[in-house]
C-alpha cells in the first residue's frame, strides 16, 4: 500500500522523508528556543473554569516573556491539593510553588512542607512594603516570611437593586447599621396571600461556610475574639453569643431568612432570586455580572460596636525540598505574579494585596471595579481567622467539625445558642490542644 | 477404532489417578492455574493485601505521614472510640445501610423481573436502567444536589403538585440521609438488577410450565420456584449491598460533606478526614480496621443466615 502511495505521489520516497524531517525540525524549534528555561511547577486550588483560565492566561504571558523560567501550573480542589501536597512532600516530589490561603500557612510551616522565603524575597526584589500590615503578618511565622501575599477577599454585602427599588428602598443608600439592615430585610421579605414566604430578605444558609464567616464578622463587631489569651476557644463569650443570637433571631424572630434556603454554587439563592441580599466575597461579582443581574455591593453593615469583616487571602509559598537551585526561578515568577496581579484579581474576583497594583488603572479601570470598590473600602476592617497550626481541622468548610456542627445546630434551632456555643468550645478546645 | 477410542480414556484415567496421587500432572495444572491467576493476584497483593496489612500495622502507630511512625499500642483505638464523631459516623453508616439494603434488594429483583419479560424494547429499557451506573459519583452528587434543592429542585416541584410542602432534603438533618439513600438506590440498584436478571434467565422454563400445568398462579410460581432458585443470587446481592453500604463515601462527600449537623457523616469520611485533613494516619487506620471488622461480621452473619434458610 505504502509503495502504491509513493508511486502515485509527485514526491520520491527520499524527498518525502526529507520533507518529514524538515517539518519535525521546524516543529521542534520553539522547544529549542526555550530549552534553557528552568521549569517551575505550581500547584493551586483555583479550579473554577474562569479561575483556571485566568491563571493559565497570566502564566502563559509570563512564560512567553523570555525570563528564562517556564511555569507549569496544575489545579486541584483545595482538599485534594493539601493532601496530595503533604503526601508528595513525604515522597520528595512536592511542586516548587504552591498557592493556598494565608490562614493555612502556620499548618504547613509547622509540618515543614514550606520553607522561609526571606532570601527569595530579598533577591527577587518582591516589595512586601506594598502589603498592608495584616497581610504581612499573615505570611510571617516564627519571625520569618514564608509566602508572598497575593490578594485579600473580605466578606461584602450584595443586594438585588430591582428588588430594593420594588420595596421602595433607595439602592444608593444601603444599610450601614444593624437596625437599617433589619428594616431592609423585613421590607425585602415577600409573603403570599396565605402568609407563606415567597422570597426572603437575606440569605443565611446552614451549609457551606457563609454562616461561619458572617458570625465571625459579627463576633468581632461585638468586641469578641475567636481565641482567648491562652489560645483556647473564646466562642462561648458574650460577644460571640450576641452575634449568633442576632443571626438566629433573623430566622426565628424576624422571619427574614431561612437557613434551609441557599448555599454554594447551584444552591445559591441570591443567584436564583429566592432572596434579595447576601453577604459573600468579591469572587461572586463576575458570576452576577455574567448573569446580567442588576445588583450592587456595599460594605458590611456594622451590627455591633465597631466595623469588622471576615477576610482571607491567597499566598504563594516555596515547598521545602531539595530544590535550592530553583529558588531564583521561583523568586522571578513570584515577583512577576505579585506585580502583575491585576488581571487574575479581576477575573477571579479578589482584591490585590499590593497597594501599587490595587490602585493601578489595570485594576481600577475595569468594569468590575465599581463592585470591588466597597471591598477595597472595607480593607481597614478585615479580620483573618486565627493563624494556628490546626487551621484545616478547626475551620474546615462543611465537614462536621465542632465549629460547623454546632453553628448549624444553632441556626436550625436544634440547640439553643448558649448550648451550641458551649459544645462548640469544648470540641474546639480538644482540637486546639492537639499539636496540629 | 477400539484402540484409538480407548487411548484418550486410558490417558484420562491415568491423569485422574495421577491427580489423586498429587503427581506431576496435577502440580503442572496447579502451576498453570496460578499462572493464569498471577496478573490478578499480583495486583491484589500490591494494591489490596499489602495496603490492608500496612493499615493494620499503622493502626498501632502515631504517624503524620511526614514523620517517623512510633508504636503506641492500642491508643489509636481508644482515641477513636472516645471520639463522639466516630460513634456518630458508625450510627449514621448503619442507618444508611438500613435505609438502602432492603430497597436495593427488593427493587433490584422487581426491576429484573420486569425486564425479564419478552417484550419489544426490553433491551433498550435494560440499557436505560443500567445507565446511571456509568455516571461518576461527583456527577451523581451534583445532579441530585440540584434535584433535591428546596427552592428550585425538581423533586420538590413534583411533591408540591401533589400537595406536599417542599422539603429541605439536604439541609434538614432528618431528611439528609434518606436523600442520600434515594440517590444511592437510583445510582446502584441496576447492578443488583443485572445479577438478578442473569439468575432469572438461568431458571429453566420447564419448571414454570410444569407448575402452570399443575394450576400454580404467578404468585405461587414466584414463591415456590423463582425465589428458592434465586437464593444464591439473593445471598450475593444482599452481601454486596450491605458491604457497599458500609463503604459509602462519595455521595455523602459531594452532596452534604457529612452535614447538616453531622447527619450524613459516615465512617469512610471519618477515615478520609482523619487521614488527609488532620494527617493523623494512626486513628484513620484504626477506623479502617474497625470498618473491615464490621463488614466482615455482617458478611459472615449474612452468609450463615442464608445457609440456614
Amino acid at each position: 500500500m505504502a509503495n502504491d502511495v509513493f508511486a502515485k505521489s509527485p514526491l520520491t520516497r527520499r524527498q518525502a522523508l526529507a520533507l518529514g524531517a524538515s517539518a519535525a525540525l521546524v516543529g521542534s524549534l520553539p522547544r529549542i528556543a526555550f530549552a534553557q528555561d528552568q521549569k517551575v511547577t505550581l500547584w493551586h486550588g483555583w479550579t473554577g473554569a474562569d479561575n483556571t483560565t485566568a491563571l493559565n492566561g497570566v502564566i502563559d504571558t509570563f512564560n512567553k516573556g523570555g525570563k528564562g523560567v517556564a511555569v507549569e501550573p496544575t489545579g486541584y480542589d483545595w482538599d485534594t491539593l493539601f493532601s496530595k501536597w503533604v503526601v508528595s512532600s513525604a515522597g520528595g516530589r512536592a511542586p516548587d510553588l504552591v498557592l493556598f490561603h494565608i490562614t493555612e500557612l502556620p499548618e504547613f510551616a509547622t509540618r515543614k512542607v514550606i520553607r522561609p522565603i526571606d532570601d527569595v524575597v530579598a533577591s527577587s526584589g518582591l516589595d512586601l512594603s506594598q502589603v498592608p500590615d495584616a497581610g504581612r503578618t499573615g505570611v510571617t511565622f516564627d519571625g520569618k516570611v514564608y509566602a508572598a501575599p497575593l490578594d485579600v477577599h473580605p466578606l461584602g454585602f450584595y443586594y438585588n437593586v430591582d428588588m430594593v427599588q420594588e420595596a421602595g428602598l433607595d439602592p444608593s443608600k444601603p444599610p450601614k447599621t444593624g437596625e437599617e439592615f433589619l428594616e431592609w430585610a423585613k421590607k425585602l421579605t415577600v409573603k403570599d396571600g396565605g402568609g407563606k414566604v415567597t422570597r426572603y430578605g437575606f440569605e443565611l444558609p446552614n451549609t457551606w461556610a457563609t454562616a461561619r464567616w458572617i458570625w465571625f464578622s459579627l463576633m468581632y463587631q461585638f468586641g469578641g475574639t475567636f481565641l482567648d489569651d491562652k489560645g483556647l476557644a473564646a466562642v462561648d463569650g458574650e460577644a460571640s453569643q450576641k452575634a449568633l443570637q442576632y443571626l438566629v433571631d433573623l430566622i426565628n424572630v424576624h422571619g427574614v431568612t431561612n437557613p434551609q434556603v441557599g448555599g454554594n454554587k447551584g444552591e445559591d439563592a441570591f443567584a436564583s432570586k429566592q432572596v434579595a441580599m447576601k453577604f459573600i466575597g468579591p469572587w461572586e461579582v463576575n458570576l452576577r455580572m455574567a448573569q446580567k443581574m442588576n445588583f450592587m455591593t456595599a460594605q458590611l453593615p456594622v451590627f455591633g460596636a465597631k466595623p469588622a469583616v471576615w477576610a482571607n487571602s491567597h499566598c504563594m509559598a516555596v515547598s521545602k525540598q531539595p530544590n535550592e537551585d530553583k529558588l531564583a526561578a521561583d523568586g522571578t515568577f513570584m515577583k512577576w505574579f505579585f506585580d502583575n496581579f491585576a488581571a487574575p484579581a479581576t477575573t477571579v474576583g479578589i482584591i490585590p494585596q499590593s497597594k501599587a497594583v490595587r490602585e493601578s488603572a489595570a485594576f481600577t479601570g475595569t468594569e468590575q471595579y465599581k463592585y470591588f470598590k466597597s471591598f477595597v473600602d472595607d480593607l481597614p476592617n478585615i479580620v483573618y481567622e486565627p493563624l494556628i497550626p490546626q487551621y484545616l481541622s478547626v475551620f474546615s468548610f462543611d465537614k462536621p467539625t465542632p465549629l460547623v456542627t454546632n453553628l448549624q445546630a444553632a441556626l436550625s434551632g436544634s440547640k439553643p445558642v448558649p448550648d451550641a456555643l458551649k459544645a462548640m468550645k469544648e470540641g474546639l478546645d480538644a482540637q486546639l490542644q492537639k499539636k496540629g | 477404532m477400539t484402540s484409538v477410542a480407548s487411548r484418550p480414556a486410558g490417558r484420562s484415567m491415568a491423569r485422574r489417578a495421577s491427580a489423586r496421587e498429587g503427581g506431576p500432572v496435577r502440580s503442572g495444572m496447579t502451576l498453570v492455574a496460578y499462572l493464569f491467576l498471577s496478573p490478578y493476584l499480583a495486583l491484589f497483593i500490591a494494591f489490596m493485601l499489602l495496603p490492608t496489612l500496612a493499615a493494620v500495622g499503622i493502626s498501632f502507630m502515631r504517624w503524620d505521614i511526614l514523620g517517623t511512625p512510633e508504636f503506641i499500642g492500642l491508643d489509636n483505638y481508644r482515641q477513636i472510640f472516645a471520639d463522639p464523631l466516630f460513634l456518630t459516623a458508625i450510627k449514621n453508616t448503619f442507618y444508611f445501610v438500613f435505609l438502602t439494603a432492603i430497597p436495593m434488594v427488593v427493587l433490584g429483583l422487581a426491576l429484573a423481573m420486569l425486564l425479564d419479560q419478552k417484550l419489544n424494547g426490553t433491551a433498550f429499557v435494560r440499557t436505560v436502567v443500567f445507565l446511571p451506573y456509568v455516571v461518576m459519583v461527583s456527577t451523581v452528587g451534583i445532579l441530585w444536589g440540584w434535584l433535591f434543592d428546596k427552592g428550585t429542585g425538581l423533586v420538590n416541584y413534583y411533591l408540591t403538585t401533589i400537595g406536599i410542602e417542599p422539603i429541605a432534603w439536604l439541609k434538614d438533618p432528618h431528611w439528609s440521609m434518606p436523600a442520600l439513600a434515594i440517590t444511592t438506590i437510583w445510582w446502584t440498584v441496576n447492578t443488583n438488577m443485572i445479577i438478578f436478571l442473569a439468575a432469572l434467565q438461568d431458571i429453566p422454563e420447564e419448571l414454570h410450565d410444569a407448575a402452570t400445568l399443575d394450576g400454580a398462579g404467578p404468585w405461587h410460581r414466584f414463591v415456590y420456584i423463582t425465589l428458592p432458585l434465586l437464593r444464591p443470587a439473593m445471598a450475593l446481592v444482599t452481601a454486596l449491598t450491605i458491604i457497599n453500604g458500609w463503604r459509602v463515601f462519595g455521595q455523602a462527600y459531594v452532596m452534604t460533606q457529612g452535614g447538616p449537623e453531622a447527619s450524613t457523616f459516615v465512617i469512610v469520611q471519618y477515615i478520609y478526614l482523619t487521614a488527609f485533613q488532620n494527617f493523623e494516619m494512626g486513628p484513620a487506620a484504626a477506623a479502617g480496621v474497625v470498618l473491615l471488622l464490621i463488614t466482615l461480621v455482617f458478611s459472615l452473619a449474612q452468609m450463615k443466615l442464608m445457609k440456614a434458610i
